[in-house]
C-alpha cells in the first residue's frame, strides 16, 4: 500500500513537472562540447597578458613556457634572446580588444580555437591560436600571425549550435561533416613553402603575389653575393587549424621553416654587425653560418582565386656557425 | 452534453487537487526534496557520475558530501569531455543510473595513475567546492553532458562519503496549495453544474409524462360536464 502511494506521488509529480515544463529529458547525449565561450577566451588573454608583462619586465622569457609553445615560443624567445644581447628597444607586447572568437566543437582533447584580437600600441591585429593539448593543461597560445587592422577577414561558417566549422584534428573531414578535398591544405601549404624557394618553380603560379613573398625575396637579393655561397631553404611543418568561412573560403594556419645558409670562400669573413644575427656570433664568421627561422603565416584561400598570405610573425630563432 | 462537461470538470479539478496536494506535501514549505545522506565509497581516486545518470535537465539541485574525518573534499560539475579526460588511467567508482529517491548502479573503473593536478586548480568546472568535512554545489542541471566528480582534495585514494541529493523548487509548496485550491474550486463548480441540470431537467419532464399517462382517462383533463338540469 504504502509502495503504491509513493509510486503513485512519483507518477503525479513527474507528470506536473514534466507538464509545466520544469523537467526536460536530455535525449540522446552529446558528449562533445565547444572549446570555449568569449567569456572564457577573454579569460584567457588576460592571464596571458599577465604572465606577458612579468616575462618583459625582467627581460626573462622562462614565463613565457606556461603561456606559449611550438614554434611561437620558440620565435619569442628568440626575440627575448636578441634582446639581453643586442642594445634593442622593443615595444612591450599586450593583447587588448578583442574582435572574434572561433571556436569549434570537440568530442576529445587537444582543444583548440582562434580570435582575432587587436595589440596594444600597434597597428596590427592578432589571429591568435591557442591550444589545450589535456584537460589538466593550460590554454598556450601557438599561432599568433598578425594581420594589417584594415584587413577584414568574411565570417566564419557555422553549425547549427553556433560553433565554428573547423577541420577535425584527422583532417580527414570537416566538423560539419562535410569531407575535405584529399591533400587539403597541406599540399597548398607545402606548396607555398615550394614557392618560397624557388619564385620560378613550378608552383609559383598557383599564389598571389603577397607582400610575404615579396618581402622574402627582397631579403634573400639582398644578401652577399662576393666570396659567399647563400642558400635559403623553406619547408612547411604539419598544419592543425583551419577554419572554413561561410562563403566557402578557408583560413589556414601555418608554420613555415626557413634556413639560412652562409658558406665562405677562401679566407673571407661575414659580419652580422646589426642585424639581429649578431646576438648569436661574438665575432665574424670566416668558415659557415646557419640561420634557423620560423615563421607563422595565415593563409586565404578564397572560394575563388588564388590564395594568399595575409598575416605573419616570425623571427630568428636559432643560429650556429664558425 | 452540458452534464459530461460538469462530469470533466470535476474530474479536471480532483486531478489537479491531486497534483497540487502532492507537489505540496512533497516539498514542504521549505520547498526543497531532500535524498540522503547516503553512503559511497571508491577505492580509487574519486566518484563520479556518468553522463547517463544525470539525464534531465532543469531542476535546480544541491548536492551535499560529507565524509566522516576532517579530511579535505572537493566536489565539482563538469563537462563530461573535461571529466573523461581528467580521469583517463585513475581508478576510481562510476555511477552508473541514478535514480530519485535514490537507486543506483556503480561499476568500478580500472587505473593507475593519478590526475596530474588536484581538481580546484582547474578552471573548466562549471561549479565547484572544496573544504574540510563537508563540500556542497548547487547547480541547474544543464543541457550539456555532464558529470559529477567528488575526490579528495589531494587526490589520496580511499573515498568514503554520505551523499544527499536536494532538488530545489522555489514557491513550489505555495504553488502546489495553489493548484490543489484551484482543482478543489473546479470541482465544486463542476458538481454544482452537475446537480442543476439534474434539477432544472427533473421537474418538467415529470409533469408532461404525467399528462401524457392521464390524458385517455379524460377523467381530469376533460371540461367539467355540468350536471343536469343545472343552468348553463
Amino acid at each position: 500500500m504504502r509502495r503504491a502511494a509513493h509510486l503513485l506521488s512519483c507518477l503525479v509529480l513527474s507528470a506536473a513537472l514534466g507538464g509545466c515544463g520544469w523537467v526536460n529529458s536530455k535525449g540522446d547525449l552529446d558528449h562533445a562540447k565547444r572549446a570555449t565561450t568569449m567569456a572564457g577566451a577573454d579569460s584567457v588573454l588576460i592571464r596571458y597578458n599577465r604572465v606577458r608583462a612579468r616575462a618583459e619586465t625582467s627581460v626573462d622569457p622562462a614565463p613565457l613556457a606556461d603561456i606559449e609553445a611550438g614554434p611561437l615560443l620558440a620565435i619569442d624567445r628568440g626575440a627575448f634572446f636578441l634582446r639581453q644581447r643586442l642594445p634593442v628597444r622593443t615595444k612591450s607586447f599586450r593583447f587588448t580588444r578583442t574582435q572574434l572568437v572561433v571556436a569549434g566543437r570537440f568530442d576529445s582533447y587537444p582543444l583548440w580555437f582562434a580570435m582575432l584580437t587587436e595589440a596594444a600600441g600597434t597597428d596590427q591585429k592578432v589571429a591568435a591560436v591557442f591550444t589545450r593539448p589535456t584537460s589538466t593543461s593550460p590554454w598556450r597560445l601557438i599561432e599568433a600571425p598578425r594581420l594589417a587592422r584594415s584587413t577584414q577577414i568574411g565570417p566564419v561558417a557555422q553549425r547549427e549550435d553556433g560553433s565554428a566549422v573547423i577541420l577535425a584534428a584527422d583532417g580527414g573531414e570537416w566538423s560539419d561533416g562535410r569531407t575535405v578535398q584529399r591533400g587539403f591544405p597541406q599540399q597548398l601549404v607545402d606548396d607555398y613553402a615550394a614557392t618560397l624557394a624557388d619564385p620560378d618553380g613550378p608552383t609559383a603560379g598557383r599564389f598571389v603575389q603577397d607582400s610575404f613573398i615579396s618581402q622574402m625575396r627582397t631579403l634573400a637579393e639582398a644578401q652577399p653575393v662576393t666570396g659567399v655561397t647563400f642558400e635559403q631553404e623553406w619547408s612547411a611543418l604539419p598544419v592543425h587549424h583551419v577554419v572554413r568561412l561561410r562563403d566557402e573560403g578557408v583560413l589556414v594556419f601555418a608554420t613555415l621553416v626557413r634556413t639560412d645558409r652562409y658558406t665562405l670562400e677562401g679566407k673571407r669573413s661575414l659580419d652580422f654587425a646589426g642585424l639581429e644575427a649578431a646576438a648569436y656570433f661574438s665575432s665574424p664568421v670566416t668558415g659557415s653560418a646557419t640561420l634557423n627561422y620560423r615563421h607563422q603565416v595565415l593563409m586565404l584561400v578564397p572560394a575563388e582565386g588564388k590564395p594568399l598570405v595575409i598575416g605573419q610573425y616570425g623571427g630568428l630563432i636559432s643560429a650556429s656557425g664558425s | 452534453m452540458r452534464r459530461a462537461g460538469g462530469w470533466l470538470l470535476v474530474l479536471l479539478g480532483v486531478l489537479l487537487v491531486l497534483l497540487g496536494s502532492t507537489t505540496a506535501v512533497v516539498f514542504g514549505p521549505d520547498n526543497e526534496v531532500a535524498s540522503g545522506p547516503h553512503p559511497l565509497a571508491s577505492d580509487g581516486t574519486a566518484i563520479a557520475t556518468a553522463p547517463e545518470a544525470i539525464k534531465y535537465a532543469g531542476p535546480t539541485v544541491r548536492v551535499t558530501v560529507a565524509s566522516s574525518s576532517e579530511q579535505p573534499l572537493f566536489v565539482g560539475l563538469g563537462h563530461d569531455l573535461d571529466v573523461r579526460d581528467y580521469l583517463a588511467g585513475s581508478a576510481y567508482a562510476r555511477l552508473d543510473t541514478l535514480n530519485l529517491p535514490w537507486d543506483t548502479t556503480t561499476s568500478r573503473v580500472g587505473g593507475t595513475d593519478a590526475p596530474s593536478r588536484p581538481p580546484a586548480e582547474l578552471d573548466w568546472w562549471l561549479v565547484s567546492d572544496t573544504g574540510p568535512g563537508k563540500v556542497s554545489l548547487t547547480f541547474a542541471l544543464p543541457e550539456d553532458s555532464v558529470d559529477v566528480v567528488v575526490t579528495n582534495a589531494d587526490l589520496r585514494p580511499r573515498l568514503r562519503v554520505q551523499t544527499t541529493v536536494t532538488v530545489l523548487r522555489p514557491g513550489a509548496f505555495a504553488g502546489g496549495l495553489a493548484v490543489a485550491l484551484a482543482g478543489l474550486g473546479l470541482a465544486v463548480a463542476g458538481r454544482v453544474l452537475v446537480g442543476r441540470l439534474r434539477d432544472r431537467s427533473g421537474r418538467p419532464g415529470i409533469a408532461s409524462v404525467g399528462a401524457r399517462r392521464r390524458a385517455p382517462s379524460g377523467a381530469t383533463s376533460a371540461p367539467p360536464v355540468p350536471p343536469p338540469g343545472s343552468p348553463r
